[in-house]
C-alpha cells in the first residue's frame, strides 16, 4: 500500500500539551493540505470537545501524555465515534497501555511522512 | 362492657421458639371462633416485623398489627409491634412504645394483666413457648379476676424452650396444660360456655333458682371438708359458683351433677377446686382509708419504747402474693425513718398456697397493680425493670414468707400486730370462732388486730376492743380470760356445752315429779362428787365437795389431782388411771383425808365412766363417800392399829415411811413437769425461730440462684470473649510468623517480651530468649547509638529511624513506644526492615539520571554541531544557538531537581546571570516559589525571550535602564492559587518599538497561554516595557477539581 502523502480536505483534531510541539504538527499537517481543528493541550477540554461535536472534524493526532493525564479516554472517545486518529508519543511502544497497542501512533521528533502516512 | 358484643380475648404469649407453636395453635383454631387473637412475643425486631405474615400463613383470620387505640374486634388476631408494650383498655389496644436500649422483659404479663382487669372473666391467657418465666404473673392475674388459663405442653409443635410454659404451670394456676393443636377447640368452648354461667348467676349476683344446685353445693363442701380440712360453708355463694363454674369448664363436664360425681371420685380435681377457691384478688394498699389510720393511728405505737435491740413482729396471715406484706412494710419503713433507734422488724408473711408464696418473695409486679399508689413510694420502694417494679431489697429483708394454716398450724406468738385483710370472709363462722381467739392468743397484750372492710370479731368483743370501727383496727384486751382454744384443741368437747344439753332437756309431766325426787336425794343422799375428763379436768362440781377438794394455790384450773386434798392424791390418780384404762369403776376403801383441823377422814373413793357418752371424749364420775366419822389423828392410828399385832405395827410404819417418800417424789415430779412444761415452751419459740431463720435461708437461697444465672450469663460471655481473644491471638501468631519484617517488642528493662521470627535474621535469637534482656543478645551487625536510641524513645522524644548498613545489606531501624492501655510508655518496638533492594534501587535511580542528563546535553551539542554545519552563519543561526543553549539550562536545572520542584529566582537568576551576570541596575524581589517541573520549561523560555530581549532592545542595552522583576502569590477569580510576575523595564530614551512580534513574543502571548493556562499582558510604556504573566501554579485543571487540593497544593509551594 503506497502511503497517500495529501491531506487535502481532511478536518484533523490536534491534541497536544507543549505550545512548540503543536506548532510543527500543526505546520506539516497544513503543508500537506489539511485543516487544522485546535490544538487542544488539555484532556479534560479535548474530551469535552469531542463529546459536544460543534466542531466536526475527520482525524485526531493525541499526544499520550497531556500534563500528565493519560490521553486513553480521548481515544475510546473517538473510537465510539469511528473517528481515525493517531498516538504521538516520545514514549517506546513498550510504555503504551497494552489495550491502546494496536492502535496506529508516530514517535517524536516528527517524521512528516509518516505523520501523514498515519492519517491518510 | 359485658354488652352482647361481648366476646373473649386471648392472649398468646411467646418467646423462643415461638413461631412453630404459633403455627400449631392456630392450625388448631377454626374460621369464626368466636374470640379475638393478641399475640405478644419476645422475639428479635427483625423477626416480629415479619410475624403477621408468618401467622397469616397458619390461619384463615385477618391478622394485624397492633395500633394504638385500635377496637379489638371479633375473629381478629393482633400481633405486637416491636420495641412496644402493650395494654388492653375498654377493649381497645393501647402501645406504649420503649426504646431500644430498654427492653421489657415481661411485656406477657404486662398484657395479661391489663387484659384481666379490663374484661375479668372473658380474658384468656395462653403461654407458649419461651426461656423465661413471663407470663406467669400474668396468668394469675387473669385466674384472679375469673379468666381461663392455658399452657403449651410438648409435642411435634414444641415448645422448643419449656421454662416459660413450665413456670406458668408450676403455679398451678394454668387450667389447661395442652399441646398447642388442642388449645383452639378448648378456647372455642370457652366462648361458648362463658354465656352459661349467666344462666346460673342473674347479673345482680343472686343465684337463679336450680334445683341442682341445693343438693349440690352442701355435697360439695363437705367433700372439700373431709378432703382439704378446709370449710367453704361461710364463701359467698356467688364466688364459690363462678369458681366451681370455671372448673367445670375445665374438666368438660356440663351439669353439676356429673361435678359432684366426679368430685367424689377425683381426689386432684379436689385439690384444683379447692385451689381456685383460695386465689384472692390483691392489691398494694387496698383501701388507702384503712392503710392510713393504721400508719397514723397503730405504727407509731408499736416503735414506742424500742430500742435497737427490739424486735417489731408482724403476722399476716393469708399474705397472698405478698401485695398487703409490703404495703405494711413500707408502713413501717416510713415510720422507721422519723426514729432514732432502728429497732429490727420481722414481717411473717404465711399462706397455704405455697406457688403464692413464691411469687411474692420473687417481689416483682407489673406495673398496673401499682396504680394508685403514691410517686414517691413508688420510687422509693421500688426498682423500675421495664414495665414492671422489683420491691427494694430493703423491705424483702423484713419479710419472712412460709407455709402455714392459720387453722391447722399452732400460732405464732408475742406478736405485736396481726393483719389479715379479707381473709376472714372465705371462713364460715364457726372457722371465725376459732381463728379470732388464735389471733388473741398470739398477739402480745395490747397487740393490735387489723382486720378486712368487711369482717368483724362480730361476738369476740370480750376480746378485742376496737380502736378504729371504721378502719377495722383492734386491740387485744388483755384482761380477757382463759379458755382460748388453740389449734391443737380443735375438736376437743366444749364441756359447757355438754352439760348444758342435758340440763335443758324438756321435762314431761311424768317425769318431772321423778326428776324432783332425784334432784333431792341427790342433794341430800347422794355422796359429792365430780364430774372429769380422762386428764383430771373436772367439768362439773356437785355439792359439798369442799370436804376433799381446795383451791391450789396459782393461777385457777380445774385440775382434781391439784385440788385433791392431802391425802386424796395418790390414790386419786392410781383409781383415775385404772378407770381410764379399763373402761370400769374402780373403787379405793380406806382412803384418809385429812382435814384443815388435822382430823382424819376415812372415806370410799369411786371413779366411774359416764355412761351415754358415744363418739366424745370419755367423762368420768368421780364420788366421795364417807365411811364413820371423823376422827383425830390419834384415834385414826389407834383404830387402824387395834386389831394388829407388833408384826403389823412394823408393817405399817414402813408403809408410812414409803409413802411420805412417794409424796416427796411425787413433788420432785411435779416440779420436773413443770420444768419440762416451761422447756417445752421454749422449744416452741426455738422453732419458730428456726422456721424464720430457715425462711431467711430459702430467701437467700433464691438469690444465690439468681446470681448463679448472672454468673453463668457473665461467664457465657468470658468464654465468648477468651474465644475471641483466642482467634485475635492465633491471628497475632500467623502475622509473626507471615511477616518478612524483623520486631522485636522490649518491656522497660529491655526484657524481650515477643519477636517475630524474622528477627532471627538480625539477632541471635531463639524462642526461649523471651524474657531475656535484648543486651544479653549478640547482633549480627554493628548498631551504633542503640542504646541511646531506646533511651530516647523512652523519654518520650517519639519515634527514631534510623539506616545501617551491614556490607551489602541495609536495614531501616523504627524504634516506637510501646504505649500500653494508659497511654504510657510501657516499652519500646523496634522494628529492622531490610531496605537492601530499596537502596540498591535509589542508587541505580541516581546513575540514571546522570546517564540521562549526560545524554540530554550530549544530543543538544549534537544539534548544535548538526546546526553549525547545516544552517549559514548569521542571525538566525545565533539566535537559534543562544535558545539552545537557554534550552540546555534549563534541562540542567530540571535533571539537578531532586523533587520535582525547582525555585523560581533560581530560574531567574540563572537566566540573567547567562546574559550580563550581576549587575546593580537589576533587582530581583519576591518570596521562595517553587515550581513544578512541568512550569519551568515553558516560563524559562519566556524568560529568557524577554532578557534577550533587554538585552538587544531594553533596559539593558542602555547604561540607565533598569530592569525589576518582581513576583508574589495570589488568587485568581477562582480562587486557585496563582504566581503575579511582572518585569518592569525603565530608564529607556525612548519609548521601545511595540510593532515588532517575534519569535519571543508569540512564545510569551500564546505558549505560556496554551500550555501553562497562563495569562500575559504587554505594556509599552514611555520609558520601557512591562509584561505581567498571571500563571497558576495548583494543580492543572484536569487533574483535580481546582478547589480544595489546589489550596493545599499552594500553601506548598509557597513555603
Amino acid at each position: 500500500m503506497a502511503p497517500n502523502t495529501s491531506l487535502e480536505g481532511l478536518r484533523i483534531l490536534v491534541v497536544e500539551d507543549d505550545y512548540l510541539v503543536a506548532q510543527i504538527v500543526c505546520a506539516m499537517l497544513e503543508d500537506a493540505g489539511a485543516t487544522i481543528v485546535g490544538p487542544i493541550g488539555w484532556a479534560r477540554e479535548a474530551l469535552a470537545f469531542i463529546e459536544t461535536g460543534a466542531t466536526p472534524f475527520d482525524r485526531a493526532i493525541l499526544d499520550i501524555d497531556l500534563h500528565g493525564v493519560k490521553s486513553y479516554p480521548l481515544a475510546d472517545a473517538l473510537a465510539r465515534r469511528n473517528i481515525r486518529f493517531a498516538f504521538a508519543t516520545g514514549y517506546g511502544g513498550g510504555a503504551l497501555d497494552p489495550a491502546y497497542r494496536e492502535f496506529p501512533r508516530c514517535e517524536k521528533p516528527f517524521n512528516e511522512r509518516a505523520l501523514i502516512g498515519v492519517l491518510a | 362492657m359485658t354488652a352482647p358484643a361481648a366476646f373473649p380475648i386471648v392472649g398468646l404469649g411467646a418467646s423462643a421458639g415461638g413461631i412453630e407453636a404459633l403455627e400449631g395453635f392456630f392450625t388448631g383454631v377454626p374460621e369464626q371462633p368466636g374470640l379475638a387473637f393478641v399475640i405478644v412475643t419476645h422475639l428479635s425486631p427483625e423477626r416480629e416485623s415479619l410475624l403477621p405474615e408468618i401467622v397469616s400463613r397458619y390461619t384463615p383470620l385477618p391478622v394485624e398489627s397492633a395500633t394504638d387505640g385500635a377496637a379489638i374486634e371479633i375473629d381478629h388476631v393482633y400481633v405486637l409491634p416491636p420495641d412496644a408494650i402493650l395494654n388492653c383498655v375498654d377493649r381497645h389496644l393501647q402501645i406504649h412504645r420503649i426504646g431500644h436500649d430498654r427492653r421489657e422483659r415481661k411485656p406477657i404479663d404486662i398484657f395479661f394483666s391489663s387484659l384481666a382487669a379490663d374484661i375479668g372473666e372473658w380474658a384468656a391467657g395462653v403461654v407458649l413457648s419461651g426461656g423465661d418465666s413471663d407470663g406467669t404473673l400474668g396468668i394469675k392475674a387473669i385466674k384472679e379476676h375469673g379468666g381461663l388459663t392455658l399452657a403449651q405442653v410438648s409435642d411435634s409443635f414444641g415448645p422448643h424452650h419449656p421454662d416459660m410454659p413450665n413456670s406458668a404451670i408450676g403455679t398451678g394456676l394454668v387450667d389447661f396444660a395442652l399441646p398447642v393443636h388442642e388449645m383452639g377447640a378448648r378456647l372455642v368452648e370457652f366462648a361458648r360456655s362463658t354465656h352459661l354461667l349467666d344462666s346460673i348467676i342473674s347479673p345482680d349476683g343472686k343465684l337463679v333458682e336450680h334445683p341442682a344446685l341445693g343438693q349440690a353445693i352442701p355435697e360439695i363442701y363437705s367433700i372439700l371438708r373431709n378432703q382439704t380440712g378446709h370449710d367453704f360453708g361461710g364463701y359467698k355463694d356467688k364466688t364459690f359458683l363462678r369458681r366451681m363454674h370455671r372448673r367445670m369448664q375445665v374438666t368438660g363436664l356440663a351439669t353439676i351433677e356429673a361435678y359432684v360425681e366426679r368430685l367424689r371420685q377425683d381426689a386432684e380435681e379436689v385439690a384444683a377446686l379447692f385451689r381456685d377457691l383460695l386465689i384472692n384478688v390483691t392489691s398494694f394498699f387496698r383501701d388507702t382509708e384503712a392503710f392510713e389510720t393504721l400508719a397514723t393511728l397503730v405504727i407509731p405505737t408499736l416503735f414506742e419504747g424500742s430500742g435497737a435491740d427490739d424486735t417489731v413482729r408482724i403476722w399476716v396471715p393469708g399474705c397472698s402474693t405478698g401485695e398487703e406484706v409490703y404495703s405494711i412494710a413500707m408502713l413501717l419503713r416510713e415510720q422507721m425513718d422519723k426514729l432514732g433507734a432502728m429497732p429490727r422488724v420481722q414481717i411473717f408473711a404465711t399462706d397455704i398456697d405455697e406457688h403464692s408464696l413464691v411469687v411474692a418473695r420473687a417481689a416483682r409486679y407489673p406495673a398496673i397493680l401499682l396504680d394508685g399508689m403514691s410517686k414517691e413510694r413508688r420510687k422509693r420502694f421500688f426498682i423500675a425493670d421495664g414495665g414492671s417494679y422489683v420491691v427494694t431489697k430493703e423491705l424483702r429483708e423484713f419479710c419472712i414468707f412460709s407455709p402455714h394454716s392459720v387453722i391447722r398450724d399452732p400460732p405464732f406468738s408475742r406478736i405485736d400486730l396481726i393483719s389479715c385483710r379479707n381473709l376472714l370472709i372465705y371462713f364460715g363462722l364457726d372457722m371465725q370462732g376459732q381463728v379470732i381467739p388464735t389471733f388473741h392468743y398470739a398477739l402480745r397484750p395490747d397487740g393490735y388486730l387489723f382486720l378486712g372492710s368487711s369482717e368483724s370479731i362480730s361476738h369476740f368483743a370480750d376480746l378485742f376492743e376496737s380502736v378504729d370501727k371504721k378502719s377495722r383496727i383492734f386491740r387485744r384486751r388483755a384482761d380477757a380470760g382463759p379458755g382460748v382454744h388453740l389449734p391443737l384443741m380443735v375438736g376437743a368437747v366444749r364441756p359447757g356445752k355438754s352439760t348444758g344439753t342435758t340440763a335443758r332437756r324438756i321435762p314431761l309431766s311424768g317425769l318431772a315429779l321423778r326428776q324432783a325426787v332425784d334432784e333431792q336425794v341427790l342433794d341430800r343422799f347422794a355422796p359429792p362428787h365430780v364430774l372429769i375428763s380422762r386428764d383430771g379436768d373436772v367439768v362439773y362440781y356437785s355439792a359439798r365437795t369442799g370436804k376433799y377438794l381446795e383451791a391450789a394455790a396459782g393461777v385457777p384450773n380445774r385440775q382434781i389431782l391439784t385440788m385433791a386434798r392431802k391425802g386424796l392424791r395418790l390414790d386419786l390418780r392410781a383409781a383415775l388411771r385404772d378407770a381410764v384404762e379399763t373402761g370400769r369403776a374402780v373403787t379405793k376403801d380406806g382412803v384418809t383425808v385429812e382435814g384443815d383441823d388435822g382430823r382424819v377422814q376415812f372415806i370410799n373413793l369411786t371413779v366411774e365412766p359416764l355412761l351415754n357418752q358415744q363418739g366424745r371424749d370419755p367423762l368420768f364420775l368421780l364420788l366421795f363417800i364417807d365411811q364413820g366419822p371423823i376422827l383425830s389423828r390419834e384415834e385414826a392410828l389407834s383404830r387402824a392399829h387395834a386389831a394388829q399385832d407388833g408384826t403389823a405395827l412394823q408393817t405399817e410404819r414402813e408403809l408410812r415411811d414409803t409413802r411420805e417418800r412417794l409424796q416427796s417424789m411425787m413433788e420432785e415430779y411435779e416440779t420436773a413437769l413443770e420444768e419440762l412444761k416451761s422447756t417445752n415452751e421454749e422449744l416452741v419459740s426455738v422453732n419458730e425461730e428456726q422456721q424464720s431463720s430457715n425462711e431467711e435461708l430459702e430467701a437467700s437461697k433464691e438469690e444465690l440462684v439468681s446470681l448463679n444465672e448472672e454468673l453463668h450469663t457473665v461467664n457465657a460471655e468470658l468464654t465468648g470473649k477468651v474465644e475471641a481473644l483466642d482467634r485475635a491471638n492465633s491471628d497475632l501468631v500467623n502475622l509473626f510468623d507471615s511477616t518478612d519484617i524483623a520486631t522485636v517488642f522490649l518491656d522497660r528493662k529491655l526484657v524481650i517480651r515477643s519477636f517475630t521470627p524474622a528477627m532471627a535474621k538480625v539477632f541471635n535469637i531463639l524462642p526461649t530468649d523471651a524474657g531475656r534482656p535484648i543486651t544479653d543478645l549478640s547482633s549480627r551487625f554493628r548498631l551504633p547509638g542503640f542504646a541511646e536510641d531506646i533511651a530516647t524513645v523512652f523519654a518520650g522524644r517519639g519515634p527514631v529511624q534510623r539506616r545501617v548498613q551491614d556490607g551489602p545489606a541495609h536495614f531501616l531501624i523504627r524504634l516506637v513506644p510501646y504505649r500500653d492501655s494508659d497511654r504510657k510508655i510501657g516499652g519500646v518496638v523496634i522494628t529492622f526492615v531490610d531496605v537492601s533492594s530499596i537502596t540498591e534501587a535509589e542508587s541505580r535511580q541516581t546513575v540514571l539520571i546522570a546517564e540521562l542528563q549526560h545524554r540530554t546535553r550530549n544530543l543538544l551539542a549534537v544539534v548544535q554541531s548538526v546546526a553549525q554545519q547545516t544552517l549559514e552563519k548569521g542571525e538566525a543561526r545565533d539566535a537559534f544557538f543562544v535558545r539552545l543553549a537557554a534550552l540546555a539550562r534549563v534541562q540542567g536545572l530540571i535533571s539537578n531537581a531532586t523533587d520535582e520542584q525547582i525555585e523560581l529566582g533560581e530560574i531567574i537568576r540563572l537566566e540573567l546571570r547567562a546574559h550580563r551576570g550581576a549587575d546593580n541596575r537589576i533587582s530581583v524581589d519576591g518570596p521562595p516559589v517553587r515550581l513544578g517541573v512541568e512550569h519551568v520549561q515553558t516560563l524559562a523560555l519566556a524568560l529568557h525571550e524577554l532578557a534577550t530581549n533587554a538585552v538587544k532592545y531594553g533596559a539593558l542595552k542602555e547604561d540607565h535602564g533598569r530592569l525589576q522583576i518582581s513576583w508574589s502569590i495570589g488568587r485568581n477569580s477562582e480562587n486557585a492559587p496563582v504566581l503575579l510576575l511582572e518585569w518592569r523595564e525603565s530608564g529607556l530614551p525612548q519609548p521601545p518599538d511595540s510593532s515588532k512580534r517575534g519569535f519571543g513574543r508569540t512564545l510569551i502571548e500564546q505558549a505560556l497561554v496554551f500550555t501553562l493556562h497562563a495569562k500575559s499582558e504587554f505594556s509599552f510604556l514611555a520609558d520601557g516595557i512591562v509584561c505581567r504573566i498571571e500563571m497558576p501554579i495548583g494543580p492543572a485543571p484536569d487533574q483535580s477539581a481546582p478547589t480544595s487540593e489546589g489550596e493545599a497544593d499552594g500553601t506548598e509551594h509557597v513555603a
